[in-house]
């Protein structure tokens, strides 16, 4: 059963005369349970997703299409009911530890922060958010609930903010690059916090990351953007092991552990997007069709591809 | 795996640091010139509070006797032309001073941070409109301000006060709306947004207490100006009603017998330089306490 429907979702962002489209017709489903992931290199709209679900995208931005949670869509709802999903049913995990959390106010605040607004809940969710602390590798959260965030080192904080995203126990759980600038060894506990939440807790979970390692361990369903489109959609093993798509073997290929090769060229311009296949300048498989026709997202052996080569063997 | 990492943590004597402190008091205390500041103030405001006990005579008592009299141990700082003792005066005068100053930095912080949050968090045309009006209030040189709304209202304490606050507000609104349109975009408030808080909500609890530190400062610095100012406009004659002993007018009224009797100029003025000087440096020192950029500043 899905849980969250993602329909035909384009972003755009107005600058100037231009219009940069960060996200295009993207559409994909989250089961309950299960860890979606999305990956991609740097400004392919990972993030824009994650965002726009909650609607928390600047003003000018335009979207379209329609984020079905629960029955309602979430981005046709009033701001007031928008607010009871933000962070109660929903709850984005923010892309920098460091910066997400308020530098004068006392960390045991911000956690206390998300069941404001409802003071009989916020004893017990204390006692809960002090447990799920412990439960996350947080030594001594009492002692931990009087500093600052400066601290604290990165991991901590990291874990810290998994603490608050996950303390008003939301239904899905949107990890925006949770590994960004950590070190490895705090990386390897992110994947072991992840790890916990997802068997422990069964939450339902989006991962937005560009670490193939985290998105390995913990994803179970994989979605490869490209240019601010889905090329790529399957289990997480199909992915990750036997890609099909050029652009994921490439993304694959680049990573240290498989010799680090990278891709030539680089991704086109937002705001003037190629003829035929985003990816056919990059491509090595790419063939005359490839520049005319803009390939359409087709079932492919259980998956999703956006992909002609795959079409024309 | 799954305990890997626990295990890890287990082995590694992980030791919390210790818990924030009373940093900035021990910085005061570090400072020679802060702390000397400080117990100044302290000393003024003594004064200032218990100056109605402490004052030998009535302010306001004329003694054509004694007018114009030099410090003797009748009048510890002498009279003034009417013969009112010098010493009574000033010391009313310092609590006249000193509580316009507090209303006047209390009334302008409330009001500029309010419409300065207001416009930096909004923006669009409600940030157009009040950046307008602070740009109007601020292109006004001050005193001729000041000047002219009291004119309008008539002299007194509580119109003094609205006056000088009318003056004052914009600077603490233009340095609010900077304040927040920075804070505005750090992560924390998105994370705050995301977690379903509401535009109230986020000013008072995550705006404002980032933004306090370098109001304070201005606030403090400004305290100084306010008595300046206050000064400047009970010299030109229009501040205060003639029976309110203010060290501004005491000036005014000395200057004529300045050749004659000197003490009715040199004490008001060094009242005056007194106030500002300790509000400059308490200024100075606040600033470099809780700006974090400084050397030292361990509250990054």
């Amino acid at each position: 059963m899905s849980l969250l429907e993602v329909k035909d979702l384009s972003v755009e962002f107005p600058s100037g005369e231009n219009t940069v489209k960060a996200v295009s017709h993207v559409s994909f489903e989250i089961r309950e349970g299960e860890t979606f992931g999305i990956i991609g290199e740097s400004g392919s709209g990972k993030s824009v997703i994650g965002l726009s679900l909650l609607r928390l995208l600047p003003a000018n931005a335009k979207v379209s299409g329609r984020v079905f949670f629960q029955g309602q869509d979430l981005l046709s709802l009033k701001p007031s009911e928008l607010r009871k999903i933000r962070g109660k049913k929903i709850s984005l995990m923010p892309q920098n530890p460091a910066g997400a959390l308020n530098p004068v106010l006392k960390n045991g605040l911000q956690i206390e922060e998300v069941f404001e607004g409802n003071r009989d809940e916020k004893k017990e969710g204390m006692k809960k958010a002090l447990e799920l602390m412990k439960q996350l590798f947080l030594r001594d959260p009492e002692k931990l609930c009087t500093l600052y965030p400066h601290q604290l080192s990165g991991g901590m904080r990291q874990r810290l903010t998994a603490c608050i995203s996950l303390s008003f126990e939301p239904e899905i759980l949107v990890a925006d690059e949770p590994t960004k600038g950590l070190d490895p060894e705090a990386k390897a506990g992110a994947v072991d916090v992840f790890t916990k939440i997802k068997t422990e807790y069964k939450k339902t979970m989006l991962l937005i990351t560009h670490d193939l390692d985290l998105a390995f361990e913990v994803c179970d369903r994989i979605a490869v953007m490209y240019a601010g489109e889905i090329v790529e959609l399957d289990q997480a093993s199909k992915v990750l092991s036997t890609p099909l798509h050029p652009y994921t073997k490439g993304l694959i290929q680049a990573h240290p552990r498989n010799g680090l090769v990278p891709l030539s060229g680089q991704s086109p311009s937002r705001i003037k997007l190629p003829e035929g296949c985003l990816f056919h300048e990059r491509c090595r498989y790419s063939d005359v069709e490839c520049s005319i026709k803009h390939p359409e997202i087709k079932y492919y052996n259980g998956g999703l591809i956006r992909c002609h080569f795959l079409s024309l063997k | 795996m799954d305990n890997s990492f626990a295990d890890k943590l287990r082995k590694k004597s992980f030791l919390l640091p210790e818990a924030y402190g009373n940093e900035v008091v021990k910085k005061v205390f570090q400072r020679k010139d802060m702390l000397f500041a400080l117990l100044a103030l302290f000393f003024f405001v003594g004064l200032a509070l218990f100056a109605p006990l402490i004052s030998p005579y009535d302010p306001n008592a004329i003694n054509l006797k004694n007018k114009n009299l030099n410090p003797s141990e009748e009048h510890l700082l002498g009279t003034d032309y009417l013969g009112r003792d010098l010493l009574s005066r000033i010391l009313i005068g310092a609590q006249t001073s000193l509580s316009i100053a507090t209303g006047v930095v209390l009334i302008s912080l409330f009001l500029g941070t309010a419409a300065g949050c207001v416009a930096g968090y909004y923006g669009g045309i409600v940030d157009e409109s009040i950046s307008r009006l602070i740009d109007i209030f601020l292109s006004f040189p001050g005193v001729i301000f000041a000047l002219t709304i009291l004119g309008a209202l008539g002299s007194g304490v509580f119109n003094l006060m609205l006056a000088l606050s009318i003056v004052h507000w914009a600077k603490y609104a233009r340095l609010m709306r900077g304040q927040v349109l920075s804070i505005k975009k750090k992560e924390f408030i998105l994370s705050a947004i995301t977690s379903g808080a509401g535009d109230f909500y986020i000013i008072r609890k995550h705006i404002v207490p980032n933004a306090i530190a370098t109001l304070l400062v201005l606030a403090t610095i400004d305290f100084g100006h306010v008595i300046l100012s206050i000064a400047t406009l009970s010299f030109l004659g229009i501040g205060l009603p003639a029976d309110v002993p203010e060290w501004g007018a005491m000036l005014s009224s000395g200057k004529e017998f300045m050749r004659t009797a000197p003490f009715q100029t040199i004490f008001p003025g060094l009242a005056i330089t007194l106030i500002v000087v300790i509000f400059s440096i308490l200024g100075d020192g606040m600033r470099d306490i809780l700006d974090p950029n400084h050397e030292g500043g361990e509250i990054y």
